[in-house]
Parts: C-alpha cells; structure tokens; sequence
C-alpha cells in the first residue's frame, strides 16, 4: 500500500470528535477480533454479534474517558467482554456452542501422509477437548492468550484481572492440559 | 512442538465474521454541526424525522416505481433536521400485527417490534425491516442523492430494488393529514425494498444484495 492509512491514534482522535467515518475505520479493523471474544464467552453466534455491535456503540459513546495514546484494542475487548458475559448470563442454561476445529487444511500446509495426518487430527482434537474441559476461569485465559492471539496484558485487561491471575491461571491450565494430553 | 504452540496452531472454526460497521453506525449518534459541514448529507442524518418537503426543492431526474414506493433521483437531497434514531414505540408482535391490516413478516431469530404508524418496524441483529400497507401511501417517495445506484432485484418472487451507494430517506404523502413526509430512520447506506400484494418491504443493514435477498427469502410469513 503506497498512501499509508490513517494511524490508529489519528483514528481515535478524529472519532472523538464525532468523525463517524473515522470510527467505521475502527470498527472494520476490530470487528473480526471483537466477534470472535464475544463468541468465545456467549458461545452463540447470534449472541456474540450483538454482544459485538453493542460494545462498538458503547464504546464510541466512552470515547470521551479513552485515554489518548493508550492501547484501544483491549480497552474495546473489555467492552466487547462485559456485553458477550451479560448475554450469556441472561442466556441461562442453554447449552453452549462447543469449539469445533476447522475441517480444511489451510492453503500452502505440506501434504502430510494419512497416517500422520490422522494423528496430528486425533492430537488436536484431544487437545481443544481438554481446554473445553478446563474451569470456565481458565479456559477464558487459555482461549484470549492461545485462539485470540492477545497478549498477557491484553487478555489481562480483556477480562478484567489482573496480570499476575492471567499468568497463575495460565500455567495452571497448561499444567492441566499437559496431564491429559500427554499422559 | 510445544503446548503453547500447539494451542496457538489450533484451526479453531470460528462462525463466519459478520460486517458489523453498518449496523454499528446506524446506532451512533451523530453531533449535529458535522452536517453544517456536508449540506449534501444533511438529509442523511436525519432519524425520525418528520419535515415538509417543498415540492420543487430538487429537480427529478429519473423515477422508478417500486409498489408503494417511487424513487426518485434527485440533483440534491432535502435538508432535514437531526434527530436520535428512532424505529417507533416498542411493542409486542402481536400488538405490532393489530395496527396493521396485512399479515407481518418475521424473521428467525428474536426480534424487537416498533410501531411508527403506519409502519412496522422490526429490529433484530443489524437488520430492520420495515412493512407498510403500500395503498395506504400512494406517494410513497425514495430519494436518492447523487452517488447512489440501484438495481432491480427478484425477491420472494416479487420485484425490487436494491439500493446502495449514498444515503437516503423515505418521503411520503400522508393521507390522514395530507403532508408530505420524510423519514430516515436510520443511517444504513443499503437498503433492499420490494412489493408484494399491496404491502411494501423495506430491508435495511445488509452490506450485499446476496445477504439481504438471503434474510429476505428467510422471513416467516405469508
């Protein structure tokens, strides 16, 4: 891309100051991210694209108390993260979406013989079980650090802990998961 | 390979991506002096509004003819003031389907209903579909500024119009009081109308016509 976009931090400014344009921008280069935090703690679809939306608006109604310059992605996530955790309480005991794995492989993997192929599957889907199978507390870290890609300070801000509970709870739940994988 | 970058290789199958944008700025509210600066949007970010409409405000350029609804093209748009979005007084479906004569339509998924009379409004993810009896409005109007583009569409076997590009608003004769009206509810660019049996169909926040056709072709109803 030769015309560099605008910076995030200009973004921000202008949306402040009522740029609607110029939250659109954010949106769009959130939206993805957003919407899958939202869908791995409502566990609904439908749910985490409401949770989604509703935090984008609330969030440009908040713009006026972001601090300028700060990181906007976790301070959105937690918005996002407080929506998705109010619909999934209110969404009672109905029965989660578990994780699945996506059945393609991606383009450019080396084709793997079926032997191998049948145990690297096998492995994976072992694995995501036994994070499904983790405390909801745990589980929520393991899926912002690992499926999010989010740093510990974001999943730390994500979900409203504390740095030092995001790093406990993290080696807790790979302790966890190195038991029932590798045992 | 380690447990971290295992997880982190995890092909976890996440529901396809919604394109939230439009559905987020429909819903945001908009400071009023922006518009001072765009005259030619002014119309847009008007919602709920209700304003006379001088007849010879904007030249025509062309018409087309959608059941109750004519869209006309105009050189500029009308002017109207900035209001909060506003769909109606919530109510239940069921009081929603008494204020009309004419069997609703209905999404899948859970819904809010809005009556703004004549109108029926129902919000539901980043969608609202609005349905009015078409013969009750007989001047019911469409403008479009310049930069929009419509293209004719089937929907639910019926003719319609897919409409993208700039905004634009409603504008319609009132029978009762005899004023010309214009209504913008919402900010949505795309908007998706058809008719069917007298009564028109209005279909906002789908960003593509394939996705709007595709709801359209899911409502529950007649």
């Amino acid at each position: 891309m030769v015309d560099r976009p605008l910076d995030e931090d200009e973004l921000i400014e202008r949306a402040k100051r009522g740029d609607a344009s110029a939250y659109e921008a954010l949106v769009r280069a959130h939206q993805g991210i957003a919407f899958r935090t939202a869908f791995l703690i409502a566990r609904d679809p439908s749910d985490a694209e409401e949770a989604a939306q509703d935090g984008f608006v609330k969030a440009y109604r908040a713009l006026g108390r972001f601090r300028s310059g700060a990181p906007f992605r976790p301070w959105l996530l937690q918005i996002v993260a407080n929506e998705a955790r109010n619909r999934r309480r209110s969404a009672g005991r109905r029965a989660n979406l578990a994780l699945r794995l996506a059945d393609e492989a991606r383009p450019g993997d080396a084709v793997p013989s079926p032997e191998a192929e049948l145990l690297a599957g096998d492995r994976r889907a072992e694995l995501l079980a036994a994070v499904e199978g983790l405390r909801e507390e745990e589980r929520l870290v393991v899926s912002c650090r690992f499926f999010l890609g989010l740093s510990e300070d974001e999943t730390a801000q994500t979900l409203g802990l504390k740095l030092g509970t995001v790093k406990s709870r993290t080696s807790r739940a790979l302790a966890q998961l190195r038991e029932e994988v590798e045992r | 390979m380690n447990l971290e970058h295992e997880l982190r290789a995890l092909p976890i199958a996440f529901p396809e991506e919604p394109d939230l944008a439009p559905g987020v700025l429909a819903r945001l509210e908009r400071p009023a002096r922006r518009w001072l600066l765009a005259p030619a949007l002014v119309a847009i970010a008007a919602a709920g509004a209700l304003l006379a409409i001088p007849q010879t405000r904007a030249a025509i350029l062309d018409l087309l003819r959608i059941g109750g609804v004519e869209v006309q093209r105009v050189e500029t748009q009308p002017r109207a003031p900035v209001r909060p979005p506003a769909l109606g007084r919530e109510v239940s479906f069921a009081t929603a389907q008494r204020t009309v004569d004419f069997p609703l339509l209905s999404p899948r998924d859970p819904f809010t209903a809005y009556v703004d009379e004549p109108m029926v409004n129902l919000r539901w993810k980043r969608y609202v579909l609005s349905q009015w009896h078409g013969e009750q409005l007989p001047f019911a109007t469409k403008q479009l500024g310049p930069g929009s583009r419509t293209v004719g569409v089937s929907v639910r076997g019926a003719n319609g119009l897919w409409i993208t590009g700039a905004r634009h608003e409603i504008i319609y004769r009132d029978l009762k009081t005899d004023q010309v009206v214009a209504k913008t509810r919402r900010l949505a660019g795309n908007v998706l109308i058809w008719e069917a049996g007298g009564i028109t169909y209005r279909l906002e926040g789908s960003r593509t016509v394939a996705d709007a056709r595709a709801v359209a072709r899911n409502l529950k109803g007649p």
